[in-house]
């Protein structure tokens, strides 16, 4: 009953002072939203298992170019085909390779993300099929007939949930594929595949004959530790590179990371700086209310003397207060919440973006509220409502009674007040400079490598993000030139005025080729050079704007029966052949059976690629599409306007030249492109908000100690200036207190600039402007602590010395 | 055979430190007052008056000395105890009134019963009523202090300071903020109370104030210099052996 006696009371400080109030409860919400955002995010990013029982007992194999470069899930089919043969230790090992096959159903087609994927592999998710049987060892024997297992989604679109469907023979890649199964709805293994087919892997007697990168994953028994899988992998891909010099650098590392974070292990700094910019909020927010609190209480003080003379205890006191904050608090959860909610759905936003513009399917690692995150809210709430009402409280509570109710200082019960709350302030200047550095420090590096100029005329060019693949019926060369051929001129066609182009990647993201250069003491980094290659139609240069700097483009002649040339970019040209013209200069590429030399005839602007790409100091080469003939190929298509969408034109295009062959996800090349940076550019906004939220706490903070220290001491001011002191010496006084701080601040920037090369692994340039940014960090505080200093004590000046005198 | 004094101070020096000087503000205090006196203290300024009362009320520890209350010491007490002698033992009447804006009459008066845990709402309900009936003012219970005028304000304080049923009242210059109406009223109040039985000590500087009480005791530079009984009634002094000391 007295609770409810003290909450009445609260209830009515609650409204009286709803400036306050909400002031608060809006560092509170500001404080557990994010931390409930980002603990989201690192759930989803780093800890939530995979969709499928026993998945924590599952480490995804990547390779990295030596032991501290990022690892990638990805392994040429030889070097798996090596560590299949040597595994011992783990229960399974298997790999699954990333496909894009196409569905022809009647007049449709459709292309499907596909995985072709073990047997074995696919079997130990231990998921029963929601019809039909799932691979068995029969389906991946050299011979067996072809076999599809779908996805729900998969069987409900496209063969309108047919219950027949199991044994009915479909069109796959214009071969017939028997469907032998439909997964469950929810099932979402490793990535969101619409159909599984068997791997089949034939026995590779050398490197060389690679085509295919496959994502090899391993089965841990029970009780089993990773330790002697790990030195048996090791000792695997060691040999590999130890036997093929030529194409593997002997550096090669392999590493076994959990397959719940296969795809996004390398995110980990990340998200860990975002954990600990959220941990740093929520001290933050801690330390603001604890000091608004603090002030309100020195307001309050006489009345918690009175209530310590009524016979209150110092526990009846905290309780007291403990109530008192804990509407703001609750408040602030309430809105908090809601903040990490639509901080969930805008991520969601983002997710659904790039899944879109990736044609990826399900987002597998996008966060959701889940009711742990409800609680890592209240305990956030809680951890602020504690610790910012009992110091201050307890510090209140201690206090003399007799003092106070007197109305007089003996003794030094002010002193200690501001003391508490100097500490306070210190405390706060200091995380803020941390915050503000490292967030001052990633914007700044990721905003300056997203906006690096791509050198790409991207004005209404259309691109077929995922690869065409040519089956078997186009093997031959010169079908495939005559595809390409009857392509443009059906695009032309159907859509009039458009120009057409093919390319075996994306521009900003080439593929990878091992390769030697020649220089003048001949060929160097013989074998262990991998220089990113694209392979390219006559007139991409031309259409994505990229300029001739020397020599010539592409021609029809650059045919099969003529001189194998290649064009290489301006970064490549200066890296390899500084100071020289590389016109002429020759390249040889050691994988895929094709060793002879090929002639460099011209270079090319660079394109600099998306962000963060590790061997973007390399360069680029591009080669002649009619030379290599590859069996894959994308198109790029420059619209003679943006008014009409165009795509379905150019699907009834690419479908009346060969309804086995669609164009896969055509998205506009300026959307792919944002697509590319928007897991580096989503960040920016987020560690913005979060630089101007302790940016902002922190001047308030300081203002309010600052405003505190001039309104205890307005009298003084009278004094002082009664006896003849100027409004500029009055005014010294205060700013002398505020700028003791940028002294703490220090503390702050050093602690801030010591995080930086943590982060340097995952964004590369962030110590490229770690002064300037730095030296931003001093202006900005500097500015805040003076206006903080300087604005309440005009307050104070603004009064007649003889007010001030009178003032108490 | 002893009687057994309600307040017995023995020897009592409160010191106060600050960061260059300590000040002795009570100095050697021999002080026993019983069941039922009316008595007040007055001395110049700064001599030690409300500290005294400081002292008796729990509000500050003594330096040296001893302090039995109720024939029980309570020098030293842990704090929670102080606190529980506070809201039962004693009750205050300061010169500010100190009532909490934020709450009605009512709620001020209520407010030291909050602090007990044994008292039902509707006996807390009854406490409080007749506390303010004592006062007269049982008509503004809903009224928030900012609604009464400063003689109304002391009187709710006054109840406060009877809701709990306190072995004394300690009034520290009740009248000090109030006009000569409003001080007559209080005054006139305290000695009804006194009349009815309650232990009353009060610091004021105002001597028609301090002749209300039946013994007056004077301090000087933390000492006490005087102390002087008067029989009830006839206002013929009858020293009582001045300060003990």
């Amino acid at each position: 009953m007295n609770v409810w006696f003290d909450l009445q009371y609260a209830w009515r400080l609650f409204i009286k002072s709803w400036g306050y109030s909400l002031m608060c409860a809006s560092v509170v919400a500001l404080s557990v939203g994010l931390a409930v955002w980002t603990c989201a995010l690192a759930y989803s990013q780093l800890w939530k298992p995979l969709e499928f029982p026993g998945s924590e007992q599952w480490y995804s194999v990547q390779l990295s170019a030596d032991a501290t470069a990022r690892a990638r899930p990805s392994i040429d089919a030889y070097t798996y085909q090596e560590l299949l043969a040597h595994h011992r230790a783990a229960d399974h090992l298997g790999a699954f390779a990333d496909l894009a096959v196409v569905l022809s159903e009647g007049q449709a087609t459709t292309s499907l993300r596909a995985a072709a994927i073990s047997p074995r592999l696919f079997a130990a998710t231990h998921v029963a099929p929601r019809l039909g049987r799932i691979f068995d060892s029969r389906d991946d024997q050299p011979g067996a007939s072809a076999v599809a297992i779908l996805s729900f989604d998969a069987w409900q679109q496209y063969f309108a949930g047919d219950p027949a469907i199991i044994g009915r023979t479909v069109r796959i890649d214009a071969a017939p594929v028997r469907v032998i199964g439909v997964m469950p709805r929810d099932f979402l293994a490793f990535e969101d595949f619409e159909v599984w087919m068997p791997l089949h892997l034939p026995q590779l007697a050398r490197p060389a004959d690679s085509t295919m990168t496959l994502t090899p994953l391993i089965l841990l028994r029970e009780h089993q530790t990773l330790g002697p899988i790990a030195n048996e992998m090791k000792a695997a891909v060691d040999a590999v590179n130890r036997d093929h010099p030529q194409l593997f650098d002997p550096a090669r590392h392999v590493t076994l990371i959990p397959a719940f974070r296969m795809f996004t292990h390398n995110a980990a700094p990340i998200v860990t700086m975002l954990s600990l910019m959220a941990a740093a909020v929520l001290l933050l927010g801690c330390v603001n209310i604890s000091m608004v609190f603090f002030a309100r209480l020195l307001e309050r003080s006489r009345e918690l003397a009175l209530r310590t003379a009524l016979g209150a205890s110092r526990g009846r006191l905290l309780r007291q207060c403990l109530i008192e904050t804990a509407l703001v608090v609750l408040l602030g959860l309430l809105a908090g919440y809601a903040l990490a909610a639509l901080g969930i759905q805008w991520t969601h936003g983002i997710g659904a973006f790039i899944s879109r513009v990736t044609a990826s399917g399900r987002q597998a690692y996008l966060p959701t509220l889940r009711s742990v995150d409800l609680l890592w809210a209240v305990l956030s709430a809680m951890a602020i409502w504690i610790l910012s009402t009992l110091i201050p409280a307890w510090h209140f509570a201690r206090q003399d009674p007799a003092v106070i109710l007197a109305g007089s200082g003996k003794g030094a019960t002010v002193r200690d007040g501001n003391r508490s709350v100097r500490l306070l302030v210190g405390l706060q200047v200091v995380i803020s400079c941390l915050v503000l550095v490292t967030c001052g420090n990633v914007v700044v590096a990721v905003e300056r490598e997203v906006n690096k100029p791509h050198g790409l005329n991207t004005a209404q060019v259309l691109i077929s993000i995922e690869s065409t693949v040519f089956d078997a019926r186009l093997a031959d060369a010169s079908r495939r030139l005559r595809y390409w051929e009857n392509l443009t001129a059906s695009i032309e066609s159907h859509v009039p005025g458009s120009r057409v182009a093919f390319t075996t990647s994306a521009p900003t993201r080439p593929g990878k080729v091992a390769a030697s250069i020649e220089t003048r003491e001949g060929a160097t980094h013989d074998g262990r050079l991998t220089l990113p290659r694209t392979v390219v139609s006559d007139n991409y240069f031309a259409l994505l704007g990229i300029r001739l700097r020397s020599g010539r483009l592409f021609d029809s002649t650059d045919d099969s029966a003529s001189l194998p040339v290649v064009i290489i970019d301006e970064s490549m040209a200066s890296r390899f052949w500084p100071g020289e013209n590389a016109l002429g200069k020759r390249v040889r590429l050691n994988g895929s059976g094709q060793s002879s030399w090929l002639t460099v005839v011209g270079v090319v602007s660079a394109v600099p690629g998306g962000p963060y790409r590790t061997d973007a100091s390399l360069g680029t080469m591009y080669q002649p599409l009619r030379q290599v003939v590859p069996p894959d190929f994308q198109v790029l298509i420059r619209l003679p306007d943006t008014t009409t969408d165009h795509r379905v034109a150019l699907r009834a295009a690419a479908f009346a030249v060969d309804r086995d062959l669609p164009l896969h996800n055509l998205q506009t090349l300026d959307d792919y492109l944002a697509a590319v940076n928007l897991s580096y550019t989503a960040m920016v906004p987020i560690l913005i908000v979060i630089a101007l939220i302790t940016a902002l706490l922190a001047g308030s903070g300081l203002f309010g100690l600052i405003s505190r220290s001039v309104a205890q001491r307005t009298q003084e001011v009278g004094i002082r200036r009664a006896l003849g002191a100027t409004s500029w010496r009055a005014t010294s006084m205060f700013l002398r207190q505020g700028s003791l701080y940028l002294s703490v601040a220090v503390v702050g920037l050093a602690l801030g600039i010591l995080m930086m090369p943590l982060l340097s692994r995952a964004i590369t340039n962030i110590l490229d402007q770690v002064f300037p940014v730095t030296l931003g960090v001093v202006l900005l505080m500097a500015a805040l602590i003076f206006t903080a200093s300087y604005l309440p004590t005009r307050r104070a000046l603004a009064l007649d010395p003889g007010d001030a005198l009178r003032s108490e | 055979m002893t009687t057994q004094h309600l307040i017995d101070l023995q020897g009592v020096r409160k010191i106060f430190y600050t960061d260059e000087m300590e000040t002795a503000a009570l100095d050697d205090i021999h002080l026993a007052i019983d069941p039922g006196e009316y008595v007040s203290i007055s001395g110049p300024s700064g001599c030690g008056k409300s500290t005294l009362l400081s002292v008796m009320g729990l509000l500050h520890s003594s330096t040296h000395g001893k302090y039995f209350l109720n024939g029980t010491e309570v020098t030293g007490l842990h704090s929670a105890e102080q606190a529980r002698v506070r809201n039962r033992e004693i009750g205050f009447i300061f010169q500010a009134f100190n009532l909490i804006a934020d709450m009605t009459a009512f709620q001020n008066v209520e407010l030291p019963l909050t602090y007990r845990n044994d008292l039902t709402a509707k006996q807390r309900r009854d406490r409080v009523l007749t506390a303010l009936e004592q006062v007269h003012l049982p008509e503004r219970q809903k009224h928030f202090p900012a609604q009464l005028s400063g003689g109304q304000q002391q009187r709710v304080a006054i109840a406060r300071a009877l809701v709990g049923k306190p072995n004394v009242l300690l009034a520290d210059e009740p009248t000090g903020n109030l006009d000569s109406r409003n001080a007559q009223l209080i005054m006139d109040l305290l000695s009804d109370l006194h009349e009815q039985g309650s232990t009353i000590v009060m610091v004021t500087h105002d001597p028609r104030s301090a002749e209300r009480a039946q013994r007056q005791v004077s301090l000087f530079d933390g000492r006490i210099v005087d102390d002087r009984r008067f029989s009830s009634g006839d206002g013929a002094a009858s020293y009582a052996a001045g300060a003990r000391a």
